[in-house]
C-alpha cells in the first residue's frame, strides 16, 4: 500500500485507487507543509508533524471528536494519550528516533505502525523492516526534512537585512542545497533535491510506502506514484551512506 | 531544595563545578554519549567521580543519550549494569530503548529524560512516567506556561536550562550534520551547521545562530512555578566557564533563597556571564517566541575568551605566597581580580611575581607555568581573572 501526503484536493481525484490512502496535514498541527487542511476535510489519514504544548492537545482532543479520520501520523507522544479510546489507525513518525529495531518494537506496543527513519542507510532500514514485530512505514520519495525550528528564522533574516521576506527560498552551503520554508509554526529545512528511495519498494513487512511529495507539481506526483519514474533531479541522500559514527563501543 | 546542575566534561571540571557551588554534575562515559569530542571519563574515572562526588554529598547524572542504530548495541547492558553498580544517581536518556532496558535489566538507577525528546507536554511526560522516568529534562523550548501545567499536572521531577549554548532547531530534530559532513548529530557527532553561513542567490548570507541563554531574570519563577533543577550546558567547555556560571547562579539562587539578594545584583552577574562566555545571552522562549534579537547576524566573529589568567593550587606558609598555575599571559602591574565560592571577589594589582626558584620575573608567559604571586592566603581552586567589572557599579 502506498501513502500519499496531499498537496491539493485535484490530486486525489486524480489518484484514487485502492492501493493508495492519503495523508493530510493538519492545519496548525502541522509545520512546512504549504498545504494544509481542516480537520472537516479529511477523510483518510492526517498528519501532525509538530511538537506540542498540552494547550494544542487540549484543542485537538476537542477537533478530534468531530473528525472522520481514519488514521493519524504524529511526532509527539503526548498525542497517545490523546488519541487512545479512537478506533484509528495509530502510526508513529518521531522523525531521526525511529532508527532502531528495539525502539520501535517498543513503540509497537503502543501504535499500530512507525515510520522508520529515512537518516538511515537501506542495510538499516531492510534490518528493520525485517525484524519489526509490526509492518512498518518507509518514506520512499520525497522532500527530506533535515531541520525543524520554532523560530522564524526567514523572518528575522528579513528583518535584520531590511528585505522583502519570503517564506520559502533555496540555500546552499558547498554544493550542497536546501529548501527553507517558514511558516506560523517554525521553520523547516529540507535537502535540496528529492529524496529517491524509490528502491525500497521491494521490501517486505512494509504497512506503507510513504510518498512526501510536498512543492511538486501534479503531474510529477503521479508518474512517481505511477510510474516510479521521476523526471526531477534526485537524490538518495544517507541510503547507500553509513553515517559516521563519533563514539566508540561499548567499553569491555 | 532547588538543585544546580553543572557540566562535568572530565575529572577535573567535576571537582571544579562542585567547589564553585554546584549541587550536582553530569557527565558522559566514554561510550553512547552526545559529546563525542569531549574528553568524557573512562570507566575508572567515572567510578572516581561517583566516589568522589558521593563524599561531598552531591549528586552525578551520567549520560546515555545517543539515538541508537542497530549496530550500536554491543556492550550497553554491561555499560548500564556498571553504572548502576558504581551508584551513580540517574541516567539521562532519550532513546526508549535505553530507558526501557534499565527496567528490563532490573537496574535501579533513576532515570533522567533527557531534552534531546523535545518534551513540552505533560501527556508525553505521563507516557514517559509510565516506562519508570522520574525527571524529565523538558524541551528548551518550554514555555513558563507549558512547564507550569507539566508541573501541576505530573508532579516529575523537573530539569530546565539556564544558560548555555542553544541548537537552533529543535533538540534532536536535527540532522543537518549528517547531510553536510556526514556526521551524524544524534550520536555524537554534530558539526554545528546551524553556526555557518547558507548562501542564497543574489542577497546575503542567512545564518541562524542563536544567542546564548540565560535565565538570570527567571530565576526566582522558575523557583515558584515549581523546577526541581537548574541545568548549566557544557560539557566541552574550560573549568573558567564552569566556575564563573556556576558561582553566579550559586550566588543568585542562595539571593533569592535567603532573601538577601540585592537591586540589580542580577544585572552584574549578567554582565559577568555574557564576557565570559563570549557571546550574548538572552531568556529565549521563557516568556515569549525568540524574536530576531535572539539570534547572531553574519557579521560576528567569535574570539576566545583571554579574561582567565591563573589558577591557585597552594599557599606558601612560610613565604607568604600563593602558587599560580598561569591560564593567559599577565605581567607586572596587570589589574586582575580573584574569584572563588569561599571569598568575596576582590581587585588586585601585580607588583611582584615570582617564578618556582623565587626570582622576580615580569611576565607569565607560558601556559600552566608555575609562579608566585605576595598575597594573603587564598583557598584552592581560587582564579585570577582580568579585572573585568565591579559589583558596587551595579548596585
Amino acid at each position: 500500500m502506498k501513502l500519499v501526503t496531499l498537496t491539493n484536493k485535484e490530486l486525489q481525484q486524480d489518484l484514487r485507487d485502492k492501493d493508495i490512502r492519503f495523508l493530510y496535514p493538519l492545519k496548525s498541527f502541522s509545520v512546512g507543509y504549504p498545504q494544509t487542511y481542516e480537520i472537516e476535510e479529511i477523510d483518510d489519514f492526517l498528519l501532525i508533524n509538530r511538537l506540542l504544548t498540552d494547550e494544542e492537545l487540549d484543542t485537538l482532543e476537542k477537533l478530534l471528536k468531530k473528525s472522520h479520520i481514519k488514521g493519524i501520523v504524529f511526532d509527539d507522544l503526548g498525542v497517545l494519550e490523546v488519541i487512545k479510546d479512537l478506533d484509528i489507525e495509530k502510526v508513529l513518525l518521531l522523525d531521526h528516533y525511529a532508527t532502531n529495531v528495539r525502539s520501535i518494537n517498543y513503540y509497537l506496543d503502543y501504535c499500530d505502525s512507525v515510520v522508520v527513519s529515512s537518516d538511515l542507510n537501506i542495510d538499516e532500514i531492510e534490518y528493520i523492516s525485517k525484524n519489526a514485530k509490526k509492518e512498518v512505514i518507509v518514506m520512499v520519495f520525497g522532500l527530506k526534512r533535515l531541520m525543524y525550528s520554532r523560530r522564524y528564522l526567514l523572518t528575522n533574516y528579513a528583518l535584520h537585512h531590511k528585505i522583502e521576506l519570503k517564506t520559502k527560498i533555496k540555500s546552499v552551503i558547498n554544493d550542497k542545497g536546501f529548501l527553507i520554508l517558514e511558516d506560523d509554526y517554525g521553520t523547516c529545512f529540507y535537502a535540496g533535491k528529492y529524496y529517491n528511495a524509490l528502491e525500497l519498494l521491494s521490501l517486505k513487512n512494509i504497512k506503507y510506502f510513504w510518498y512526501d511529495c510536498i512543492d511538486l507539481d501534479d503531474e510529477e506526483i503521479k508518474r512517481i506514484i505511477k510510474d516510479k519514474a521521476p523526471t526531477i533531479e534526485t537524490e538518495t541522500l544517507f541510503l547507500h551512506e553509513v553515517a559516521t559514527y563519533k563514539i566508540k563501543g561499548g567499553e569491555k | 531544595m532547588i538543585e544546580l546542575l553543572a557540566p562535568a566534561g572530565d575529572l577535573e571540571r567535576v571537582k571544579i563545578a562542585l567547589y564553585y557551588g554546584a549541587d550536582a554534575v553530569y557527565s558522559g562515559g566514554s561510550s553512547f554519549n552526545l559529546r563525542a569530542n569531549a574528553k568524557n571519563l573512562t570507566k575508572e574515572e567515572l567510578e572516581e567521580a561517583v566516589n568522589y562526588v558521593h563524599e561531598k554529598k552531591k549528586k552525578i547524572y551520567i549520560t546515555v543519550n545517543i539515538v541508537f542504530h542497530d549496530n550500536n548495541f554491543e556492550g550497553l547492558d554491561e555499560y548500564l549494569q556498571f553504572l548502576e553498580q558504581i551508584k551513580i544517581d540517574g541516567i539521562i536518556a532519550s532513546d526508549i530503548a535505553v530507558i526501557k532496558r534499565v527496567k528490563e535489566l532490573g537496574l535501579n538507577i533513576p532515570l533522567c529524560l533527557s531534552t534531546q525528546a523535545s518534551t513540552l507536554n505533560a501527556r508525553a511526560v505521563r507516557f514517559w512516567q509510565s516506562l519508570g522516568v522520574t525527571r524529565v529534562v523538558l524541551a528548551r523550548e518550554a514555555s513558563r506556561e507549558n512547564i507550569k501545567r507539566i508541573k501541576e499536572e505530573t508532579g516529575i521531577e523537573i530539569e530546565t536550562f539556564i544558560h548555555g549554548a542553544m541548537c537552533t532547531s529543535f533538540s534532536g530534530k536535527c540532522v543537518l550534520s549528517n547531510y553536510i559532513t556526514n556526521r551524524d548529530s544524534n550520536r555524537g557527532g554534530c558539526a554545528q551547521i546551524c553556526r555557518w553561513h547558507f548562501q542564497v542567490d543574489d542577497q546575503a548570507d542567512l545564518t541562524i545562530t542563536p544567542k546564548d541563554l540565560n535565565m538570570i531574570p527567571f530565576i526566582q519563577d522558575e523557583i515558584e512555578i515549581g523546577v526541581d533543577s537548574f541545568k548549566v550546558e557544557g560539557r566541552m567547555r574550560s573549568i573558567y566557564y564552569v566556575a564563573t556560571v556556576i558561582l553566579c547562579y550559586r550566588r543568585l539562587i542562595d539571593g533569592i533563597m535567603n532573601k538577601t539578594l540585592k537591586e540589580n545584583e542580577h544585572k552584574y552577574y549578567l554582565a559577568i556571564l555574557n564576557r565570559c562566555a563570549n557571546r550574548e545571552s538572552t531568556p529565549q522562549f521563557y516568556d515569549k517566541l525568540p524574536t530576531k534579537e535572539e539570534q547572531y547576524y553574519q557579521e560576528r566573529e567569535e574570539l576566545s575568551n583571554q579574561d582567565f589568567l591563573g589558577l591557585v593550587i597552594d599557599y606558601d606558609q612560610e613565604r607568604k605566597l600563593v602558587k599560580l598555575e598561569q591560564r593567559n599571559y599577565f605581567k607586572k602591574d596587570d589589574i586582575v581580580q580573584f574569584f572563588g565560592p569561599s571569598i568575596e571577589t576582590f581587585t588586585y594589582k601585580i607588583n611582584k611575581i615570582l617564578n618556582e626558584d623565587g626570582e622576580e620575573i615580569d611576565v607569565a608567559r607560558h601556559p600552566q607555568q608555575i609562579v608566585y604571586l605576595p598575597i594573603e592566603p587564598l583557598p584552592k581552586f581560587t582564579m585570577m581573572r582580568l579585572k573585568t567589572f565591579d559589583k558596587r557599579d551595579f548596585l
